[in-house]
């Protein structure tokens, strides 16, 4: 199984930005894990998977075509 | 386009259409900005940073996630993410006993809520013969029914709650109050868009045949949230408090925009929410910023901050201003574009209502602006008169600068410069397939 259908599969490119949010998530609690003394990189951890997330939502804007046309009267994917 | 890219995943359950990827945008920017927001609090509060971080992403998880759920387990397991999240926020300051009374009114009430939701998500199971896809649903309920009616008023009240709409915003205040600051900045932004995001994809969805009722229950919602919202406001002498009612004032505004129930009326409502994520959260990052400084969110306590503290009195009464509606900010122009979008529809006395709300609105704000430009050093509150200087150095110190000095920059020229957002805005209601089907 190539990459490509693993990635259809997950419908990696429907939830992008959520999947980020999910990686963010497991890293930050890993990185308390392995050291619970800093706070500092915890937020910046957290802002920057949140910022990718953001990122990834204008990505899906771009790629996103127009699937009606006409005011709606002719629809391009059912 | 790349050749995987899909729009519609899980069976059709999550539809990552352009509606859902703008609310979508602003439930993570909102959680980003709580996440600048929190450092310097919590670690004052004196509680764990990391925890506190995972229930923020997990709440955002289920919000986003909800923006685009099509089907109502995926709309219930969403919902629930988000609202167990949001519990466990509320009550993270465990040791104040504000915070746990907050937490525990919360998940009460949201717990009713959710089950009255429930119910009647269930009735429309049955009524649809069995099926949870919200188009097939809505192909199942053709005729008006009693039983549709009924379906329709359970949902309202579990998606209001959601939006703090009267009469189901009495856990608002109270929740505002005991919860830490930034929790709160998100419950009023974050959470709120979410439920506007299903709000907006249910009803249109499922319940074209009685199109009339929902949106005469969605009427009432609006003006009686707009007026006591607004009016309530007036009388609170906290500031959370205070930016609770107007919360609910502004769910208000928001929801004029819905019932609209044109493209102009959803470009305009997602454009509020986008500038509403700017305004209210600079507001708090600018209580919360007092708070760490003074300890006390009392209104009365702001007296004389000009004197002491320019920059913060500059930025709370820009993002109090906009939230009022003056123009050149960013809320003047979001208003006008809803009871501009209002008064084409010939919803005349909504809009008049709306008009005057906001003059009610901008009473309340203005107040806490002049309390702050005081001139007399008698008239300081006790502790502006005590206002150490802020140390940018400190930790978490930083991030709050950098969301305070974003909101209002955006704050003050996303009216202005609004093109850009309004094409967005505009673009994302047109290629949306659920609402043209509404305006053809």
């Amino acid at each position: 199984m190539d990459l490509t259908t693993i990635a259809t599969s997950l419908n990696t490119s429907t939830i992008l930005p959520e999947l980020i949010v999910i990686l963010t998530l497991v890293v930050v609690l890993i990185a308390d894990l392995v050291s619970r003394r800093s706070t500092k990189s915890l937020t910046a951890l957290s802002v920057v998977g949140l910022a990718g997330s953001v990122v990834a939502v204008g990505w899906q804007w771009l790629h996103t075509s127009n699937t009606l046309a006409f005011l709606g009267a002719l629809t391009a994917i059912g | 386009m790349a050749p995987y890219l899909q729009y519609v995943g899980f069976f059709g359950s999550f539809d990552s259409d352009r509606l859902s990827l703008v609310f979508r945008g602003i439930i993570a920017l909102s959680a980003l900005l709580t996440a600048l927001i929190s450092e310097r609090y919590l670690l004052q509060s004196g509680v764990v940073l990391a925890e506190y971080l995972v229930i923020l992403l997990t709440a955002t998880l289920g919000g986003m996630f909800l923006a685009g759920a099509n089907d109502m387990v995926m709309i219930f397991v969403a919902l629930e993410t988000l609202s167990i999240a949001s519990y466990l926020l509320s009550g993270y300051t465990k040791r104040d006993p504000r915070s746990n009374e907050a937490a525990l009114k919360y998940l009460l009430i949201g717990a009713s809520s959710s089950a009255i939701f429930l119910y009647g998500m269930s009735l429309l199971y049955g009524l649809s013969q069995g099926e949870t896809n919200l188009i097939k649903i809505a192909s199942a309920l053709h005729r008006p029914e009693l039983a549709i009616v009924l379906a329709m008023v359970f949902v309202v009240a579990g998606i209001a709650f959601k939006l703090s709409a009267v009469p189901f915003h009495q856990w608002t205040p109270d929740v505002y109050e005991g919860s830490p600051t930034p929790v709160v900045a998100f419950l009023s932004i974050g959470s709120k868009v979410a439920g506007f995001a299903l709000a907006v994809r249910f009803f249109v969805t499922v319940f074209p045949s009685i199109d009339a009722q929902w949106h005469y229950v969605f009427v009432v919602l609006t003006v009686l949230s707009m007026v006591l919202g607004n009016v309530v406001a007036i009388a609170q002498t906290s500031m959370k408090r205070m930016l609770a009612y107007s919360s609910i004032g502004q769910a208000g505004f928001v929801m004029l925009a819905m019932i609209v129930n044109t493209e102009a009326g959803y470009s305009s409502m997602l454009f509020y929410l986008f500038v509403y994520l700017f305004m209210n959260m600079g507001a708090f990052a600018c209580v919360i910023l007092f708070a760490l400084q003074t300890g006390t969110d009392q209104i009365s306590a702001y007296s004389g901050l000009y004197q002491k503290d320019p920059l913060l009195t500059l930025c709370l009464s820009i993002c109090l201003l906009s939230l009022g509606g003056i123009p050149p900010l960013a809320g003047f122009f979001g208003k006008i574009y809803i009871f501009w979008a209002a008064w084409q529809t010939g919803a005349y006395g909504l809009v008049i209502l709306g008009l005057v709300m906001s003059v009610v609105s901008i009473y309340y704000y203005i107040r806490v602006v002049k309390q702050m430009v005081v001139k007399e050093p008698q008239e300081m509150s006790d502790v502006v008169l005590t206002y150490p200087p802020i140390n940018w150095q400190e930790v978490g110190m930083r991030p709050i600068q950098v969301a305070i000095v974003s909101t209002l920059i955006v704050t003050t020229i996303a009216g202005v410069a609004a093109n850009p957002l309004f094409n967005i805005v505009n673009q994302s209601v047109t290629d949306t397939k659920f609402l043209v089907r509404v305006n053809l």
